[in-house]
């Protein structure tokens, strides 16, 4: 069971990521990434509505046969969504606004019809609800890390607006990086989300590469020292 | 057989609905109280803003003059609802919506207060479409630029003077972006100029003597208003929203 769970941890992070390897909730990805605040707010929606809907559909799959799944599952992830809307409409009022049109769009994000129907539908509850709480990490970490690279490098200034999420402290946590920066413009419009996407895709795939490299040569050395007669590489 | 599982589908999809019906009327009761009050801090404080709550002592209600298909202008279509904030029952500043076409990336929807002595009271953009990064130190929250034009008046700055520097006037225009501060700038004069030339309407008052002649001073004016019509309970001075 421990094992599952970080398995579970694994895949949603890194090795099954929703937006670097499924490469699912690419729209809400793109436009909502121009900085930290703005990504880490859809990120967090993204996330509660992700183990929302795992949760439910979970408790549910026993119940709805085959036949009315699929609008039984989008029943539930809407009415997260609209649910999840309207409360931070009540008490979070500020970052509604800033979100706008993209917290309803979180129920065509494919990410979550895509966990319930691949991993909740098969699973218990607290698997379910663990693996939407790691897929919406992972989901939010990339957002978040698009988000800070775009704000870098197309503002010069990291953590501007947070007040927005943490209540008017966070104001002070405003850094400017680089002083009188010249802004780098295609950063934040579209086309820069999308080529800055493509790198940490291909950054990641380097990185699986390298560490598939490292274990090889490692297994190799290991496997020849066990064995009198070696041909080739054992795995 | 088949008639018995389409309905049995049909019953549990209706089952599950009506459940998701109830769990949303349920979240919406309880978060409909919470909401309205948000909404109406938002507005609050987007009037605020644009119109400091010491100008004013009257709460201000949703009284509103429509400009009429006579009166409308380019930046002011006709329907527009213009909200009066009152002193005693006297028109002490308006807040007209304003929408310009001449941003760089679609229209630019403003919200300018004007005091009754034509002046600038606060500006604030409520939609916009310009380059973030570049044209978006319009808003507030990215950049004070927009504070500039507080307490600017016809009679203060000339005709040739609403412009950004670059074209000889009197406003910052931003590294990149000049398209969007012009768009602003004439934005806020094109509503200074329809505040003076329907002033009766709005203001329910006599066009003052001196507002159309641009010599008298701004100081002069106000001296001359808070004759007729008493003097507001705290001074005059700049916003005070929290930065």
């Amino acid at each position: 069971m421990r094992s599952d769970f970080k398995d579970l941890t694994f895949k949603g992070l890194w090795s099954n990521n929703p937006a670097l390897v499924q490469l699912l909730g690419l729209c809400p990805l793109l436009a909502v990434s121009t900085n930290i605040a703005n990504a880490l707010g859809l990120g967090l929606a993204t996330l509660f509505v992700l183990v929302v809907s795992n949760v439910s559909v979970s408790l549910v799959r026993n119940i709805v046969s085959n036949a009315i799944r699929l609008p039984v599952f989008v029943l539930i992830i809407a009415s997260a969504v609209t649910c999840t809307e309207l409360l931070m409409q009540a008490y979070s009022f500020e970052l509604y606004e800033v979100l706008g049109i993209f917290l309803p769009l979180i129920t065509t994000n494919c990410a979550i019809l895509g966990r319930a129907e691949a991993f909740a539908s098969k699973n218990a509850m607290l698997p379910a609800a663990y693996d939407g709480l790691m897929m919406g990490f992972g989901f939010a970490l990339v957002l978040v890390v698009l988000g800070a690279i775009r704000e870098v490098l197309g503002t010069g200034i990291l953590f501007a607006d947070m007040q927005l999420l943490f209540g008017s402290q966070a104001a002070t946590w405003r850094w400017v990086v680089f002083e009188d920066y010249e802004p780098f413009l295609l950063a934040v419009l579209p086309p820069g989300a999308f080529i800055f996407t493509g790198l940490l895709i291909a950054l990641k795939n380097r990185l699986d590469q390298h560490f598939a490299d490292k274990q090889t040569t490692q297994g190799a050395i290991e496997a020849g020292s066990k064995r009198a007669r070696v041909t080739g590489v054992i795995r | 057989m088949m008639a018995r599982s389409v309905i049995q589908h049909s019953l549990a999809l209706a089952g599950f609905a009506a459940i998701c019906a109830f769990v949303l009327a349920f979240t919406q009761a309880n978060t409909a109280e919470p909401i309205a009050q948000a909404k109406a801090k938002a507005r609050a404080q987007a009037l605020a803003e644009v119109m400091p709550p010491n100008l004013y002592l009257d709460p201000i209600l949703d009284e509103s003059f429509l400009a009429s298909e006579e009166n409308s202008t380019r930046l002011i279509a006709p329907g527009t609802k213009i909200l009066r904030a009152r002193s005693k029952g006297l028109v002490a500043g308006v807040i007209v919506p304003v929408r310009t076409t001449e941003g760089y990336s679609g229209d630019i929807d403003l919200l300018v207060g004007v005091d009754n002595t034509l002046a600038i009271t606060g500006v604030r953009v409520l939609a916009h479409k310009e380059t973030p990064g570049l044209g978006d130190k319009i808003q507030r929250n990215k950049s004070p630029w927009i504070d500039g034009f507080w307490g600017k008046s016809l009679s203060d700055t000339q005709a040739s003077a609403w412009a950004v520097r670059k074209d000889g006037g009197s406003f910052d225009q931003f590294t990149g972006a000049t398209i969007t501060p012009r768009a602003v700038i004439q934005a806020v004069y094109g509503t200074l100029l329809y505040a003076r030339d329907n002033y009766e309407t709005l203001f329910e008052a006599p066009l003052p003597d001196g507002l159309s002649d641009i010599t008298l001073t701004e100081d002069s004016i106000r001296a001359k208003l808070i004759g007729q019509l008493g003097a507001p309970t705290n001074p005059i001075k700049g916003p005070t929203y929290a930065e």
